[in-house]
């Protein structure tokens, strides 16, 4: 007992550790907790009901629904590639392998309006693949299918990014005991890969649900924010503020900003059991 | 028949991890493959099982030619170095887990992994996960989940690495005494090999240096790698001049030459601690002053340290027959050489 006394009188303290605590929660503040009480407050300024109602509009529920499909289709996609993507990177060897590694962070690194003129001089009427596209009949940009494809860029790198060092700290010696206890390739991914590194995967299917549902940039651009077409929840939230439409406006932020709320506790109960 | 082996060769890049090696393991024998680490043994292993595949060679087991045959295919039991155990399902499942892959009925399984666990005394932890049990235990359900669908031969990569000597002992016991599958385990602890296996097979660089029964293999070493690897030993330069053999350095003769030994070339001789003779007197011509500078308690026996002129010389001191040991520190005592092996200098084993 005494022991334990002195150990912890011992322990150490920082100086100044009050105002150091101080100062980091005001900042948190200013930068996090602020903004989002300023909506929620502007929310119910403007009346629950109205802003309610104002999100069971046409356009707004379209938005919405928008934004549903494109982050699905992001995470399935996303999902199956980054595994086989990682998979890859991390069991096979190949020539430019590093290279490939690399070009796997790009999107993190090109701004996405930039990454939306990639795509709108690509699949453009008179791009390389927007042409081919043009003649079939098949429209990729100011539509769906150009949207996608915008959103899939932006959230490429996430699973990738989280699968492969879980993949690698994993290594390989639970897979060949599987495989001499005479489970096959694939009976082996479901029952020893996939569930060791399912925290990890899930980690980054957050992520990507997180930032599909976030995208603006690069989705103005190549959608062209067609209301009752091609807009997305994030453009409405734009259109709605741009146009003096308040009410529209915070209520949309809102919903977007409760679903990040949401989006972070997953990401916190993953974190912690990976 | 249990295992064989036929002039099995693998190249890593330009590194060749095995080289030509053929050996046999009778059914229901344990055989150890000793060497130091990086020596190949693991691949030989690997190869066996069907995990790695061998440039040359072909692999038999129980009389089948296995070489097309995929590791799911080849009914081997694998302990890998660290165990492997599937670290998301507890001990029950993962014994169950070859049994649960190959559809065997639910009752069967149960029972399969019942009896198991009660054979490596897991009983009462069915439910607990890898993370939860100790090194000594995951490596029971490890050679339990090897077991559990009855594989024609058993592979075991350093099996007993990682466990505290006690655990080790008891673990080794119990391989031997209740376990009669073929097995080959990979050591490069040449006392483990010596207590457990039916057979040494000690590999350097890839390749066999011999092979025998573990007091073939201490007692009459084929080269010098294995008189230097395997077991004690003291390495000495030394010279044979007359038919008569010197330490370099030293006027007295450590014995006569024997008609393997060429004469006038330059010597390594190899003497375990244990075959060097300790008096007080000279008595005869084989024997040479040493100064004891330095005894250190083993438990078992001693060991002193000897100075004979330039020369250091390790010797073990067991306890005379009324049970007290003789000598102390700054003593000077004669030496003779009970028994040793000489090989020559420039061989390159």
């Amino acid at each position: 007992m005494k022991l334990l006394k002195t150990l912890k009188r011992k322990a150490v303290r920082l100086p100044l550790r009050h105002v150091l605590t101080g100062l980091v929660i005001a900042w948190i503040c200013i930068l996090i907790v602020l903004p989002l009480g300023c909506i929620i407050n502007k929310v119910f300024v403007h009346g629950l009901f109205t802003c309610l109602k104002g999100l069971l509009e046409s356009t707004s529920r379209y938005a919405f629904a928008m934004t549903f499909w494109l982050t699905l289709g992001a995470v399935v996609l996303n999902t199956i590639f980054g595994l086989v993507l990682a998979l890859v990177l991390v069991r096979q060897k190949f020539k430019g392998k590093l290279l490939l590694e690399g070009l796997i962070d790009l999107p993190f690194a090109v701004s996405p309006i930039v990454a939306g003129f990639m795509f709108i001089t690509l699949f453009g009427n008179q791009g390389w693949l927007g042409s081919f596209f043009d003649e079939k009949g098949i429209k990729i940009i100011y539509a769906f299918p150009g949207m996608m494809i915008a959103t899939l860029f932006v959230t490429f790198p996430f699973v990738i990014r989280e699968v492969v060092p879980v993949l690698r700290e994993y290594g390989v010696e639970q897979e060949e005991s599987a495989y001499v206890l005479g489970a096959s390739q694939w009976q082996t991914f479901w029952r020893v890969t996939l569930p060791s590194i399912k925290w990890g995967l899930f980690y980054g299917i957050t992520l990507t649900i997180a930032r599909s549902i976030g995208e603006f940039g690069a989705v103005l651009v190549v959608s062209g924010a067609i209301i009752n077409k091609t807009q997305t929840a994030t453009l409405y939230v734009h259109q709605q503020f741009t146009d003096f439409n308040y009410t529209g406006a915070f209520a949309a932020a809102m919903v977007l900003a409760i679903i990040s709320f949401m989006i972070l506790t997953g990401i916190q109960l993953s974190q912690k059991r990976i | 028949m249990g295992i064989k082996i036929q002039n099995i060769s693998k190249q890593f890049d330009d590194f060749t991890a095995v080289d030509n090696v053929s050996f046999d393991v009778a059914k229901g024998e344990l055989v150890a493959l000793l060497g130091p680490s990086g020596c190949g043994k693991s691949t030989i292993l690997r190869i066996i099982s069907g995990l790695e595949q061998p440039d040359k060679g072909n692999v038999f087991i129980n009389g089948k030619n296995v070489d097309t045959l995929t590791p799911q295919q080849r009914r081997v039991g694998f302990v890998f170095q660290h165990y492997a155990l599937f670290k998301h399902m507890t001990v029950e499942k993962n014994v169950a887990f070859g049994l649960e892959i190959k559809k065997k009925n639910k009752k069967d399984i149960a029972e399969r992994v019942s009896e198991l666990l009660d054979l490596i005394g897991l009983t009462g932890y069915r439910k607990h996960y890898p993370a939860q049990l100790s090194g000594g235990q995951r490596q029971r359900v490890a050679l339990a989940r090897a077991l559990a669908s009855e594989p024609g031969v058993l592979l075991l990569d350093e099996p007993f690495g990682a466990l505290d000597v006690k655990v080790r002992e008891n673990l080794t016991r119990w391989l031997h005494d209740k376990l009669n599958t073929t097995s080959i385990f990979v050591t490069h602890d040449q006392k483990e090999a010596m207590e457990l296996a039916d057979k040494i097979v000690v590999i350097n660089r890839g390749k066999i240096e011999q092979m025998g029964i573990a007091s073939q293999v201490y007692d009459h070493p084929a080269n010098r790698f294995v008189a230097g690897f395997v077991g004690n030993v003291n390495i000495l330069d030394s010279r044979c001049i007359n038919d008569e053999i010197y330490l370099k350095g030293i006027n007295h003769k450590i014995g006569t030459r024997d008609k393997k030994v060429p004469a006038g070339r330059d010597l390594v001789l190899f003497v375990r601690p244990e075959d060097i003779v300790i008096s007080s007197k000279k008595n005869g011509k084989e024997t040479s002053p040493a100064r004891i500078t330095n005894i250190n308690y083993r438990g078992s026996h001693r060991e002193l340290d000897l100075q004979m002129k330039g020369l250091r010389i390790k010797a073990f001191e067991y306890k005379n027959h009324n049970a007290e040991y003789l000598w102390h520190e700054d003593q000077t005592v004669f030496v003779r050489f009970n028994k040793y092996k000489v090989f020559e200098q420039n061989a390159f084993n």
